[in-house]
């Protein structure tokens, strides 16, 4: 028989590494003289969109366009030490130095600005820097990164954002352990066939408090790949290991989902700003994948009446739980 | 990967003289997908592969008077295409469609299910179920026809010669009223190895008899074969509540003293019962194509 | 702010890399390649726990096309590394702690030659008891994974507010022990990198990492040689979550590239990164927690066993923080949480996407939800009623004082069943 159910899971994630890890993240920025931009930051993108996202704060700060900045990231040589790619700390952290970076750069471009146009009420945007009381009052962002130059003020800006936090108290664990926290809930609905112990997740609907959304698309794409992870934990994912040696080596017996296997996925973005994130923006990349296994743990227990209490919930171990449960309830009658 | 010589000739007559040269030492390559693993772990050293993709004849499925010709080098994804499959043999069409992945179906042949004869096969049982023949073909003795089930030693072992190449599959048409049924499970929706899987074709008398029924599940014996016993104790019968449980009974208990009691067999046992009783059920309820 | 305020933040702009991957010109690691260059291979132990009795290279050393056999005696630096401790040896000395330690490195002119030259390598290992039970790890007098150091790596723990008393208020209570399992990344990149000596002497390393800093710092150390003569760039990275955040290839390719003056490229299988690099912690978890018949929770108790494996790699932050996220995000007056990171001959262990979290979530969600159960309260509802909210204290005492947004994203979910006939109808009791 097949039986549906509902599940919960929520969590909450210290962002950055806490109880006193150092956690520095870092970025310079410099403008050309045709105003294109060039960042430097130690910070890694694997894939998870970091890259874009610090675009999106510089072309913000310095009111150019997106496509105007070159990013170069993670060398020794070339780049500020800006921490590692983990934690979800990398927006939180790197991403208000970036901020930073830009603004000091931009400021001094307006001191250039305001002695050239006799203002001071200043807007950088569109490529433009114009008077907001008289926007005839205006140059390019190209123009004034030249009259920066010829000024020979300082194109370039290093700013670090420094989140470590104190240690806990080694007796009581007591003590601010984390910069700011992420928030998540997600529900899962899955199908359990009580014959065979198959689990199908049908549907999670995931909502995620990340403080600010810089690319909401990717916020939905974190969500997503975490998600199939979190799946691949709740039922068939393990390392099998047998005295210390691991059994299934190949991706044919170690079995991460497919996408026959990962459901519809809804994303809610909840936006409670964090203080010291860029915009309030805080991580979402590991809050992604924890509630998932939860939720789902706790629908299959809403449908089939059974908790798994050691993952993962693979098609012989649910069985074996009906099955057991089933006995149980002989015995009872 | 050790280094080989690879042949890709056009034509049958070109294919059957190179591996009568050349014997044990030669492999044969159709869709690949448990040979190209193999060379690259070195578990098969071969010192020449013949690739048979090219030669015409051996593709496609035909439907000839009273029984339809699969192609060796058919591939999972042309057999869930044919229309002469899906007409006269959806078993084959759902047990190709539940292979692997889209990749893997575009690539996977027949021909390699069989030849490979692996515990785990998902088109293989259907194959047996339908006491489908082999066509082999040798430069020695030309053509001849035997039945899957006589060549399927044990596991991943085959009665087939190394100068002889599997060409195609015969089955023969389904009497009037035949219906089949499907399933299997697996770890995960696609890329998956079936924990087990279940082959049935029955039909049945106008009164609810079953006039003839053939039964073989898979992933639970070292070869796909038909579980004789359990056939004959549903043979002559109407299906109730009672003989399909205890047909169910019987099958474990073939599987359990062919196969032995295994890790596996916790789980297996009951599930390929549940999973018997439920295909039967949604068989016999079916109406006749 | 006003989100109108912003040009491109909150915007969903296309990634800057998503072209280079759709087209296939974004260049990783194992696409990079030098004049040259050489292959590297890594001889696993392929035993879990052993003393190296003999260890002979020398017939791998004269097969043609081999230019360098490394072991620990080839070390020029110091032979350890990792992030926290540096425990982990760049390559086996005398005895193999799990049975993916590196015993020795090849170099040659082919990947077929250096598989040749890596199976020509003799071991005889004499075969020591493989501790892989974490409760047997603790136990007195048990075998030790290093001899100089006991099996328990960090204990941690948490106390808030009085755990009796809280337990005393109780009307429910709820104990179980839940265990979550070993799992993989699998990213779809292995661990790979290419390094070479540049034309100013500088050593060059390019590869899938997580942090180059850290790389650069590990190297140095084992090389014995100044960080700034080291550079190490990340290639594009095929995923990393976590996995890439120890060393992975980075000390042996220095290693071979430094004693071979060429071009190096170590590309791991995926049977090698299974077997030999980082996973998710398994952990056990017990833990007990009750609330009064209001549905208020008022006491938690746990205990946290993480299997850091042979090596600390971030395995006591990663049971560390599991053991302060074990109340959820739930107000808890009283709790007790002890935490404890252990060593055994299993896999090495280390930081994954959750890093803790994600198996403390395993056991507080399956709580809550036995504690709802018995209270006859909505899943749903019970959390929104313990969610932490500004002006509570977390579990380790902090004042929630920005950005709490628990009680949003459950709104969020409460209303989407709400409005949806299917969920609401699995879940009559949510109002």
């Amino acid at each position: 028989m097949k039986k549906r159910g509902i599940g919960i899971g929520s969590m909450f994630y210290g962002i950055g590494y806490g109880f006193s890890r150092q956690d520095i993240g870092a970025a310079t920025v410099e403008i050309c003289e045709d105003g294109s931009v060039i960042v430097r930051s130690g910070e890694v993108d694997y894939g998870q969109g970091s890259d874009t996202i610090f675009c999106q704060i510089i072309a913000e700060e310095l009111g150019v366009d997106y496509a105007e900045i070159k990013l170069i990231t993670a060398d020794t040589l070339t780049t500020p030490n800006a921490g590692p790619t983990s934690a979800s700390r990398v927006t939180y952290v790197t991403g208000k130095a970036m901020m930073k970076a830009a603004t000091e750069v931009r400021e001094t471009m307006r001191e250039v600005a305001e002695e050239k146009l006799g203002m001071q009420d200043l807007m950088f945007a569109n490529g433009q820097v114009f008077s907001m009381s008289h926007p005839e009052k205006n140059i390019s962002f190209a123009r004034l990164a030249k009259a920066t130059h010829l000024a020979g003020r300082s194109v370039v800006a290093t700013a670090w954002q420094d989140i470590t936090t104190k240690d806990v108290d080694p007796e009581t664990g007591q003590g601010d352990a984390y910069s700011t926290y992420a928030w998540a809930s997600q529900i899962a609905v899955v199908e359990v066939d009580t014959e065979t112990g198959k689990i199908e997740v049908l549907r999670v609907v995931a909502a995620h408090d990340v403080g600010k959304a810089i690319n909401p698309k990717n916020v939905e794409a974190q969500i997503e790949g975490g998600v199939a992870t979190g799946l691949g934990y709740a039922l068939e994912e393990q390392i099998l290991i047998n005295k210390g040696i691991v059994q299934n080596t190949t991706l044919s017996e170690y079995m991460v989902p497919t996408s026959m296997d990962v459901p519809v996925i809804e994303s809610h973005i909840v936006e409670v700003p964090a203080l010291e994130g860029p915009y309030g923006a805080k991580g979402v990349g590991e809050p992604a994948l924890i509630p998932t296994a939860p939720a789902i743990l706790n629908a299959i227990a809403n449908a089939v009446g059974v908790r798994v209490t050691a993952l993962p919930a693979n098609l012989e171990n649910l069985h074996r739980l009906i099955r057991e449960q089933e006995n149980n309830n002989k015995d009872k009658s | 990967m050790q280094s080989f010589q690879f042949y890709s000739p056009n034509y049958l007559e070109d294919a059957l003289k190179y591996i009568a040269d050349r014997k044990q030492t030669c492999r044969t390559l159709a869709g690949g997908t448990d040979l190209i693993p193999m060379l690259k772990k070195e578990e098969i050293r071969p010192d020449y592969l013949l690739n048979i993709n090219e030669v015409g004849e051996l593709k496609g499925v035909e439907d000839l008077d009273n029984q339809v010709r699969i192609g060796a080098t058919t591939t999972f994804t042309e057999m869930i295409e044919s229309e002469t499959l899906n007409r006269f043999f959806p078993l084959l069409v759902n047990a190709a469609a539940s292979v692997g992945g889209p990749q893997i179906r575009n690539r996977g042949t027949i021909g390699g299910n069989v030849i490979t004869n692996g515990p785990c096969a998902d088109v293989l049982p259907g194959i047996v179920a339908l006491d489908g023949q082999l066509e082999l073909q040798s430069k020695q003795d030309g053509r001849r026809l035997v039945s899957v089930a006589d060549v399927l030693v044990t596991a991943y072992e085959t009665s087939i010669r190394s100068d002889e190449l599997l060409t195609g599959i015969l089955i023969q048409k389904p009497v009037q009223g035949t219906k089949s049924g499907f399933e299997k499970l697996g770890r995960r929706n696609a890329m998956a190895k079936a924990r087990l899987n279940l082959s049935i074709a029955l039909r049945q008398d106008p009164n609810g008899t079953i006039s003839a029924v053939s039964i073989v599940p898979g992933a639970v014996m070292p070869v796909a074969v038909r579980m004789n016993d359990v056939e004959s104790m549903l043979l002559g019968r109407k299906p109730t509540p009672v003989l399909i449980q205890a047909a169910a009974d019987k099958l474990v208990e073939v599987v359990v003293n062919t196969a032995g009691i295994r890790w596996s067999s916790e789980y297996k046992v009951p599930v390929l019962k549940n999973i018997f009783k439920r295909v039967m059920w949604r068989v016999l309820a079916e109406d006749p194509q | 702010m006003n989100i109108d305020e912003f040009s491109c933040v909150g915007k969903s702009v296309p990634k800057v890399d998503a072209l280079s991957k759709v087209l296939g010109t974004a260049r990783y690691a194992e696409d990079i390649k030098m004049s040259n260059m050489l292959y590297g291979k890594v001889l696993r132990a392929g035993v879990p726990h052993a003393v190296i009795e003999e260890l002979d290279v020398s017939s791998a050393r004269a097969m043609g096309g081999v230019a360098c056999v490394l072991t620990a005696r080839d070390v020029p630096g110091i032979n350890r590394y990792g992030i926290a401790f540096a425990d982990h040896y760049a390559l086996a000395e005398d005895k193999v702690r799990y049975a993916g330690d590196p015993v020795a490195l090849v170099a040659a002119e082919t990947e077929e030659i250096a598989a040749e030259a890596i199976k020509a390598i003799k071991v005889k290992y004499r075969l020591l008891p493989v501790v892989s039970d974490l409760h047997e790890a603790l136990a007195e007098g048990a075998d030790r994974v290093h001899d100089e150091r006991e099996n328990l790596i960090l204990h941690s723990k948490t106390r808030k507010g009085n755990i009796q008393e809280g337990f005393r208020k109780a009307d429910v209570i709820v104990e179980e022990t839940y265990t979550t399992q070993t799992v993989d990344h699998v990213y779809m990149e292995t661990e790979s990198g290419v390094a070479h000596i540049d034309e100013t002497g500088m050593l060059v390393i390019q590869s899938a990492n997580q942090c180059p800093f850290r790389d650069r710092r590990q190297v140095a150390m084992v090389l014995g040689i100044r960080e700034n003569q080291v550079r190490v760039i990340k290639a594009v990275t095929g995923g990393a979550f976590g996995g890439k955040d120890d060393v992975t290839v980075e000390v042996h390719l220095a290693l071979l590239a430094m004693a071979t003056k060429r071009p190096v490229r170590l590309v791991m299988s995926r049977e090698e990164s299974l077997v030999s690099q980082s996973k998710r912690h398994p952990i056990e978890i017990w833990s007990r927690w009750g609330a009064t018949k209001e549905g208020k929770l008022c006491a938690m108790e746990g205990r946290v066993y993480g299997d850091s494996g042979p090596y600390i790699g971030l395995g006591a932050f990663v049971v560390k923080k599991c053991g302060i996220h074990l109340s959820g995000p739930y107000y808890i007056p009283n709790l007790k949480v002890d935490s404890y990171s252990v060593y055994t001959n299993n896999t090495f262990n280390s930081a994954m996407r959750g890093f803790g979290v994600t198996q403390a979530a395993v056991a507080h969600e399956s709580q809550i939800d036995r504690l709802a159960s018995k209270l006859g309260i909505n899943p749903l509802r019970f959390r929104l009623i313990n969610a932490l909210d500004v002006g509570l204290t977390n579990a380790t005492g902090q004042k929630c004082d920005e950005s709490v947004g628990i009680k949003p994203t459950l709104e969020i979910l409460r209303q989407v069943v709400l409005k949806d006939p299917e969920l609401k109808n699995m879940w009559e009791d949510l109002d």
